[in-house]
């Protein structure tokens, strides 16, 4: 196993280099530049473009350099440096940006990822073991009715109505007093009545297909001949169901659920941005579209990084989790 | 000269003041430092002789925040509209250059030299005094090509840049290679201030520090070179406003640009009074949260958490009737302001288009511009985006302008289909296919793309509407709507048959160089402008004629008949060529705030877009009753 | 499939059969299924709702009153009207609407609509369209202007209108057409290739599976946005948007199989040993004959809640990449575009029957999964 594992890691590093190369072309692969963005922020706010200006920022960006001596350029950097080069629309380096907003992604993710798992396992179980009772299809009506409707729209609707009937405010995960407050327990407090809107939103659409999954996948389970021997046996429900079917029902989840750690990062990049949370899904998405090229780049590298390192961990707890699965 | 006629009312109250009110009044957040010894005292914080500030409504009383919304750093230019201090300003209704922090100024008669003479005993928000130091330190900065790739266009004349020179600590000229008597316009209106504070900076200088010493503060800092750290000290890249650097503004920013609030407090130094002897500002803080998306900021408008807001939303009247029905839960007023966009929905064709010689000629013939403006229902257009509170027309200036001219705005507007299919019969274009859309000479159909962008809700809107208009004369439209950078980078390429106008488009402000005009309309004439012939294709009589106004006539001259006349030569070159068809516009700009927050000049609607709002509007002098 | 479902009856009752029971001996696979489906009363429902649907979608032009690009001038955010069968004046059995009194409020800005209950406007059938932009071709060939309803005063607007006046409820109708075609086609590619490349890759294991899910990875960490972007610089903007659509579905199931195929690949891993496999493998059936007919099928409600899943993120799909201007534009119109017009604040507190797409999109997603559901009950070998 331990021999899978470092080979595993061993292959990370030339896939990881091919992904920077196809990421740094795609990226600039839109015609145009970051300076095309530039003009067009400053033109819509009524600045005035200077073309010359422009020029300059074009060589001193080395914009005007053929795009293998920047991507040599870039790699060098980090991998002599640790410098993952500077952002063009922020004006700093990339490191000072990245590392300040995945703190707030990872709590909101993880907090809509637990809402979204204790919601949906009970659920789901509930739901294959009372399959087609009136309970069954309230769930599964609630559940797609979350996924049915657009993220951005859920957080507007849910924004209106807690600032208009219950007086919350909105936008961002603090009352303005508490924004720039040090923590305390006040400051958790105001938090709680924030942070319920994109742990909904965020986790409405991942908990409606969780149940779904999960309980068709035990339906599958629960029919088959060792159940049926087992409570022909008198083997109470609970305990059966909790031996072995919800395991094996929780196969196909497992092996995408290492995925969760770059979704942290990049996930609901738009759900962020209505909702103006500070977290690294919106910086990312305008990057990309800014051709913002180092910052949307560096982004890009970590989440190949964490895609892999996330496949790796669920092919093991995969192993882990039921021993007929075996890698040779 | 001008500038003069008003300064005597002002100099005589500033002496009254100064000689009679010995006793200044300060917040009683600053009365408290000083009596613990934290500050000198208010008399000593002032200048000689502080700016007095005539009370809009009634003096005001100390206290209290006034929050407001932005978009984090690239929308520093909100903040720096907001706290905005140059050597000289407008008034409010925008008649007027009065005195900031110069207190008197001069033109020279051949209008090469404008001399500042600034306020003694003006203070940085950190008390260091304030000379004509500081302005040359600012040019310095402008002068080094690391920090400032290029110096910026205003302060150059004929690819010459002026001289800056300090005559003593309170005197300084700006002088031209040629006329350039509109310059200070341009900083009344909005352009640059022109001085950055060197006792803070020049630390971070290579002038003044060996660059070895900066680089290596730089890279204990996180950046690799010094200009990267001095850029990030002087905010270079958020209108000269960071943490730490002392301002002459009313409030001093606390936290940084991309925090989730950005907040300034007071500055205990600031050189304003009210007519009573109060110190400015009246409110202690600004806040400025960062909301991202802009439906956000009207949902937080609409439940009361802004307490003013104009940028963002000015434009948004197809939400009118949301803000009307809302007021009352939101507890704000509606306040119409200057500027608007006058060209609100305007189409441009590309005067130099290539990719087709067939489209390049059609959309250069005047007669088929005229049939595609006559096809145009505007009245439906005002009334489905505008809440019907548009002025139809071309936009090329706005309605108060002195340089109006109504015939040019409003020739063929009327919507007269038949008028326009009678047109397109007489071009000979009338032959069309089984689905009613006419043929070009070549015999395909007559396809025309417009060009828009993601980022201006208007252009998705008014695509479809009038698509459906010119589908019945017979011309199928493609609205083409594509992320902003995208929608520029084709502009430039000279890719674009016709394209949206944006909102800085209109063509009001003749403080603002000409390039933006034809580099809109005619990508190809502004590469030829710009490379002096070399480049690009030689643009016709007419366009290098406004560019003649815009780059030397008009700014040589601060007299408004003149510019006026200018103004309406423009306006007649421009309806006689038809480079655009403008349909609705909106003539001022929404801002919206809190029904106690007061001393906000009431409904201003002026000809200027003036791009220092809502800074024109004096929030120094807001307070909370 | 249901290769377990019949005991074999033992042959010195075979004569005593009765005839239900004989009926079940000789039933094929196929009709024992149907007959356990049809028992499935929800799915049946549900399967009759899908069937409604598509009928709605194919004879949309001929269902809504009016074409898609149809403004009723100046008459924005109309609110839905409703259908009167009876008012002050009494009952009549043809249904009527009031008509609208419409004023404008110069103090809020805001249209006024009033009733006019003193007078009724009857609904006509198969009434001749307003204007040309109401014609149609039904199936592309026939070319009528012919309504299932209409009023010949003015407007019905069963569903209100929007920003521009345009008759939400004709909208709908038309939307379907495009919602609930081009994106099935995605949902279906990417599933056969989640299917197929899954199934290889837990079934052969060893260089195969590492080098699709190396290719997995891959595809994950692609950059998206860039990559419409530059397509849609790319893409003659007079080329038929339809086709576009189709284009990035196709696009779009090539990047979204992944997470499916990860997850065939690993119930394949736990299956590949069990019993019957390696039973029908002894026996010596041919590979690709094994995953299709013997592993498959035993993950099949998996399949099934994967596909339902992804029909609203493929339906929503083409909003997600319009505000990279990318996707179906006017006059194109779909249950997408409509949400996505409708994603403001001043809709949500205005005017919130533009929401009524979205509704339209619940409950055909919620159909396709109850039918799924018993299609899965009835295919079920253990179900009882």
């Amino acid at each position: 196993m331990l021999r899978y594992i470092v080979k595993r890691i061993v292959q990370m590093i030339p896939i990881l280099f091919m992904i920077s190369i196809i990421s740094f072309i795609i990226i600039q692969l839109p015609p145009g530049s970051y300076l095309n963005t530039l003009i067009a922020q400053m033109r819509a706010t009524g600045d005035e473009v200077d073309m010359e200006m422009i020029e300059a920022l074009r060589i001193r960006y080395s914009l005007d350099k053929p795009m293998h001596i920047q991507y040599f350029n870039w790699m060098k950097g980090i991998i002599t440096r640790g410098d993952f080069g500077f952002s063009f629309e922020w004006n700093r380096p990339v490191s000072h940006l990245i590392w300040e907003r995945l703190g707030l992604s990872v709590a909101v993710s993880v907090s809509a990822m637990l809402f979204s798992w204790i919601i949906a396992f009970p659920i789901a179980i509930y739901s294959a073991v009372r399959k087609h009772t009136l309970g069954d299809y309230f769930f599964t009506f609630v559940g797609f009715l979350g996924l049915s409707t657009p993220n951005f729209m859920l957080a507007l609707i849910l924004m209106f109505i807690s600032s208009k009937y219950f007086g919350f405010t909105v936008g961002g995960l603090f009352s303005p007093e508490y924004m720039m407050a040090p923590w305390s327990w006040a400051r958790f407090v105001d938090m709680l009545t924030h942070i319920w809107i994109p742990m909904i939103v965020v986790g409405t659409a991942g908990t409606a297909g969780l149940i779904r999954v999960l309980r068709n996948n035990l339906l599958d389970e629960l029919g088959k001949p060792y159940v049926v021997a087992a409570r022909s046996k008198g083997i109470s429900t609970v305990r059966l169901v909790f031996k072995y079917p919800v395991r094996l029902a929780l196969i196909p989840f497992i092996s995408t659920v290492g995925w969760q750690l770059p979704n942290m990062v990049s996930g609901e990049a738009v759900t962020a941005t209505v909702l103006s949370l500070p977290t690294a899904g919106p910086l990312m998405l305008a990057a990309l579209r800014s051709q913002d090229m180092y910052l949307a780049g560096s982004f890009l590298l970590l989440l190949a990084l964490l895609t892999m390192i996330g496949t790796l961990i669920s092919d093991l707890l995969l192993v882990l989790v039921d021993p007929r699965i075996r890698y040779e | 000269m001008r500038s003069y006629r008003f300064l005597p009312v002002v100099l005589l109250l500033v002496l009254v003041i100064s000689a009679t009110a010995a006793a200044y009044q300060e917040a009683p957040t600053l009365a408290a430092k000083v009596a613990k010894g934290e500050l000198p005292p208010v008399e000593e914080r002032l200048p000689e002789n502080p700016l007095v500030i005539e009370p809009i409504e009634e003096v005001g009383t100390y206290g209290g925040l006034i929050r407001m919304a932005h978009r984090g750093p690239s929308d520093a230019t909100g903040y720096y509209r907001t706290v905005r201090e140059p050597l000289v300003n407008y008034n409010p209704s925008l008649t007027q250059i009065q005195p900031n922090l110069a207190e008197r100024w001069e033109v020279s008669e051949d209008g090469t030299t404008i001399t500042y003479y600034l306020r003694k005993g003006l203070k940085w928000s950190d008390g260091h005094p304030f000379t004509t130091e500081d302005v040359l330190f600012w040019w310095e900065v402008q002068n080094t090509p690391e920090i400032v790739p290029t110096i910026p266009g205003a302060f150059v004349r004929d690819g010459v840049p002026c001289e800056v020179i300090a005559i003593d600590e309170y005197t300084v000229a700006f002088k031209f290679p040629v006329p350039a008597a509109a310059h200070i316009n341009w900083i009344a209106a909005g352009g640059a201030e022109t001085f950055l504070p060197k006792h803070y900076l020049s630390q971070f200088h290579k002038n003044y520090v060996d660059e070895e010493t900066l680089n290596q503060m730089a890279k204990a800092e996180g950046f690799n070179t010094w200009y990267e750290l001095f850029m990030e000290k002087a905010g270079a890249n958020t209108q000269w406003r960071a943490v730490g650097m002392p301002v002459m503004d009313a409030w001093v920013i606390t936290t940084n640009f991309d925090d989730p609030i950005l907040i300034s407090e007071r500055n205990p130094y600031y050189f304003k009074v009210d007519t009573a002897g109060n110190q400015l500002p009246y409110v202690d803080t600004l806040h400025r949260i960062l909301v991202e998306d802009i439906e956000v900021m009207k949902l937080q408008l609409i439940n009361g958490q802004l307490d003013y807001i104009t940028r963002h939303l000015w434009t948004t009247y197809g939400d009118l009737p949301m803000y009307m029905a809302y007021q009352q839960q939101g507890d704000y007023r509606i306040i119409r302001t200057n500027g608007g966009t006058p060209g609100g929905i305007n189409i441009m064709f590309n005067a130099t288009y290539k990719a087709d010689p067939v489209i390049a000629e059609l959309i250069n013939n005047i007669e088929f511009k005229k049939a595609l403006s006559y096809a145009i229902d505007r009245e439906e257009i005002n009334n489905v985006r505008f809440s019907g509170l548009g002025n139809i027309g071309h936009g090329h200036f706005h309605p108060q302008h002195p340089g109006y001219v109504e015939e040019v705005d409003k020739a063929y507007t009327e919507y007269n289909p038949e008028l326009a299919n009678k047109i397109l019969d007489d071009l000979g274009l009338t032959a069309r296919d089984s689905e009613g859309y006419r043929l070009r000479p070549d015999g395909q159909r007559l396809t025309l793309i417009i060009d828009g962008s993601t980022h201006h809700l208007h252009h998705a809107a008014a695509g479809e509407l009038i698509q459906s208009y010119w589908k019945d004369i017979g011309i199928r439209l493609v609205v083409n709507i594509i992320d902003r950078g995208l929608w520029e980078a084709k502009r430039e390429a000279n890719e674009h048959m016709l394209t949206f106008a944006d909102l800085a488009d209109p063509l009001i402000p003749l403080e603002q160089s000409g390039h933006q005009i034809t580099y809109v309309i005619a990508p190809l004439w502004e590469q030829w402008f710009q490379s002096n012939g070399a480049q690009g294709e030689e643009p016709p009589e007419d366009a290098k004629r406004i560019m003649e106004i815009y780059t030397v006539l008009a700014p040589a001259t601060a007299d408004d008949d003149v510019r006026a006349a200018y103004v309406r030569e423009i306006a007649e070159i421009w309806g006689r060529n038809l480079w655009t068809i403008g349909t609705v516009g909106v003539p001022f700009n929404l801002s919206f705030a809190k029904n106690n927050l007061r001393n906000i000049p009431g409904d201003y609607v002026g000809a200027h877009s003036h791009p220092a709002n809502p800074a024109i509007y004096q929030p120094y002098q807001w307070f909370w009753k | 499939m249901a290769r377990k479902k019949i005991p074999a009856p033992a042959a010195d009752t075979a004569e005593a059969l009765s005839t239900t029971e004989e009926k079940i001996f000789y039933a094929s696979q196929w009709r024992l299924m149907w007959w356990k489906f049809r028992k499935h009363k929800v799915a049946v429902i549900a399967g009759f709702v899908i069937a409604l649907m598509y009928l709605g979608a194919i004879f949309a032009p001929f269902i809504a009153p009016y074409g898609p690009t149809h403004r009723d001038r100046g008459n924005i955010y109309v609110p839905p009207q409703k259908i009167r069968f009876w008012d002050e004046n009494g009952f009549s059995l043809r249904p009527f609407i009031h008509p609208l009194k419409v004023t404008t409020d110069w103090e809020t800005f805001q249209k006024v609509y009033t009733e006019d209950t003193s007078r009724r406007i009857y609904i006509r059938f198969f009434v001749r369209g307003k204007s040309n932009d109401d014609q149609y071709k039904l199936f592309g060939l026939f070319k009528s202007n012919i309504h299932l309803f209409g009023v010949d005063e003015g407007y019905i607007h069963l569903f209100g209108t929007d920003d521009l006046g345009r008759d939400v409820f004709s909208r709908v109708m038309y939307g379907g057409q495009i919602s609930m075609s081009i994106g099935l086609a995605g949902v279906f590619l990417s599933l056969i290739l989640g299917l197929i490349l899954g199934g290889i890759s837990g079934y052969y294991g060893g260089v195969v599976d590492n080098i699709i899910q190396r290719l997995i990875e891959v595809i994950r960490s692609f950059p998206q946005i860039p990559l419409w972007m530059a397509l849609s610089a790319a893409i003659p903007p007079d080329i038929s948007p339809k086709l576009v659509y189709f284009g990035i579905t196709i696009i779009l199931s090539f990047i979204g199989w992944t997470a499916l195929g990860r997850q065939i690949r690993s119930k394949v891993l736990a299956l590949k040993n069990e019993d019957f496999i390696v039973a029908a493998r002894l026996a010596g059936t041919s590979e690709p004959k094994i995953i299709l007919t013997h592993l498959i099928p035993s993950f099949m409600s998996h399949v099934i809640a994967s596909l339902t899943l992804s029909i609203p993120s493929m339906i929503l799909a083409e909003t997600s990449l319009s505000f990279l201007g990318i996707g179906l534009r006017a006059p194109v119109v779909s249950w997408g575009v409509m949400l996505q017009q409708a994603q403001n604040v001043h809709t949500i507190s205005m005017a919130p029957w533009l929401l009524i797409p979205g509704v339209f999109v619940i409950i055909y997603v919620l159909a396709f999964n109850f039918l799924g559901d018993g299609l899965r009950d009835a295919a079920d070998p253990y179900g009882n």
